[in-house]
């Protein structure tokens, strides 16, 4: 099973495609002087090229075009071509109009993502919690192990929290190094995130094993529990 | 209009049959390996020095995968690596090295399993085991009150130098090593919107080090007199440094 398949995102471009398919149908069949249609599609195409901006929102970029250049490039090309313009005029703007159907699919695709995988919920990131293990990334680790039963009833437990990454980094910062404890000193592996998603993850497990940092794509999301999904160490 | 159609399908015939070939020429399976002498003389015109010459002494052929090969060589006592890569139909010389400090091949950068710490060390020095760390810093950011906390990471891995039959060697990492470098190039490749312009991934902070102690367990860096590398750009190869002690946590 891959899971980096971002299945909304490719709904939403096939999604996308079929709309401006289905203008350029209705645009050729209302047009009176139709031209052949190979040409129609090229116009659609070269009419896509624009200047653009890139505007990072919502944890995406969207490409928000400014100057229909493929669009003039056309209208140059059409000017010494007597009645070529009225013919092809509809199909460039149909193509220059298609970034604006990208944007709004784009913010859709986000909408939806969030909708069909919230990211407040620990069950998007750790889909399937058969094949988990913990393994130590620092020296500060103890020697602990997963505990499979105490991760299996409190799973649904943990609860988003805020990433106070400045009081963890601060922590220790006085602390001569080789004394130094980090707060999130092992790795939770053999998971992965729901099916669809095409989330990849990093997991770290906090030194209490009731915390969990994932990093992912996008920002990073903190879940806490009161329950320990450890054993072992010195907590016993 | 029929010997039209003849030409349109021989044309698309003549084009289908050169794309293909192309395909198989560049994409084949590699021949067999260079010979020793032609490896000797590959090596040698990478030193001018004149007496070097036919000095050179291949210690072993070490094939990791199909299209990579680990070199180590013994040239007029120095003690040096080098790294082939099967490439347009042929094997290319990748990198070559006599610097007395281990490295780390990332043979395929975005697989972690197939990394590999190489290093071929004159064993008179006084080194008698060495560390090898995998290492990433804590840090913090914060903008538009987005939170992001980078844990340190500190694995490190022992390796009995003077119980090694050979000067040379090649270790694949630790298993934890590899699940954490999984999931570790995976997150920070899908954080580029613009990754697939570079075909070459650089894990931000994470890196490799070492640390060479001799038998009183100090640390005892290997010289490297007549050291000198040389890289082709072709190959992912990360040197190791040592780190100052202060910094172990």
């Amino acid at each position: 099973m891959d899971t980096s398949v971002n299945i909304i995102e490719i709904v939403m471009t096939i999604l996308s495609w079929g709309v401006i398919g289905f203008f350029f149908y209705y645009l050729y069949q209302k047009q009176e002087a139709k031209p052949k249609i190979w040409k129609a599609f090229v116009a659609t195409f070269v009419g896509l090229f624009t200047f653009s901006f890139n505007i990072p929102l919502f944890e995406t970029i969207l490409d928000v075009p400014i100057l229909p250049l493929g669009v003039w490039i056309l209208l140059w090309y059409a000017s010494s071509r007597e009645g070529a313009w009225e013919k092809y005029r509809r199909f460039a703007w149909l193509g220059f109009s298609a970034n604006f159907i990208f944007i709004a699919t784009t913010l859709l695709t986000v909408f939806i993502h969030h909708a069909v995988y919230p990211k407040s919920n620990l069950s998007t990131y750790i889909a399937n919690i058969e094949e988990v293990a913990i393994s130590q990334l620092h020296p500060s680790a103890e020697d602990v192990t997963l505990d499979q039963e105490s991760l299996e009833l409190h799973v649904s437990s943990f609860e988003k929290a805020p990433v106070t990454s400045m009081d963890w980094y601060n922590v220790m910062i006085d602390t001569e190094p080789h004394e130094r404890v980090e707060q999130f000193p092992y790795q939770l592996s053999g998971t992965s995130s729901k099916w669809g998603s095409g989330i990849p993850t990093m997991i770290y497990v906090e030194k209490d094993g009731k915390g969990l940092l994932i990093d992912s794509s996008e920002r990073q999301r903190y879940f806490r529990s009161d329950v320990t999904i450890l054993k072992g160490g010195n907590d016993e | 209009m029929k010997q039209n159609k003849i030409w349109i399908l021989a044309t698309i015939a003549i084009i289908l049959v050169l794309v293909v070939s192309l395909y198989f020429y560049f994409h084949s399976k590699p021949s067999e390996f260079i010979n020793e002498s032609e490896l000797i003389k590959v090596i040698n015109t990478q030193y001018y020095d004149a007496d070097v010459l036919d000095s050179v002494e291949i210690q072993e052929v070490v094939f990791l995968g199909e299209t990579h090969v680990f070199v180590p060589f013994v040239s007029n006592d120095n003690y040096g690596t080098s790294y082939w890569v099967w490439r347009n139909r042929s094997w290319e010389l990748g990198g070559i090295n006599t610097i007395q400090q281990p490295y780390v091949w990332k043979v395929e950068p975005e697989d972690p399993s197939t990394y590999v710490v190489v290093w071929n060390i004159d064993p008179e020095q006084e080194m008698k085991e060495f560390d090898i760390y995998l290492l990433n810093r804590r840090g913090y950011s914060v903008s538009n009150d987005v939170h992001h906390y980078t844990p340190r990471v500190q694995l490190n891995v022992t390796v009995s130098f003077e119980t090694k039959e050979n000067s040379y060697g090649v270790m694949s990492l630790p298993d934890e090593w590899k699940t954490f470098l999984d999931s570790y190039v995976k997150v920070e490749q899908s954080k580029q919107p613009d990754s697939f312009m570079f075909d070459f991934i650089h894990p931000s902070n994470v890196y490799f080090a070492w640390m060479p102690y001799d038998e009183r367990g100090e640390l005892s860096i290997p010289v490297s007199p007549n050291g000198a590398g040389r890289g082709y750009g072709e190959i992912h190869l990360e040197n190791l440094s040592t780190i100052p002690e202060y910094e172990l946590e």
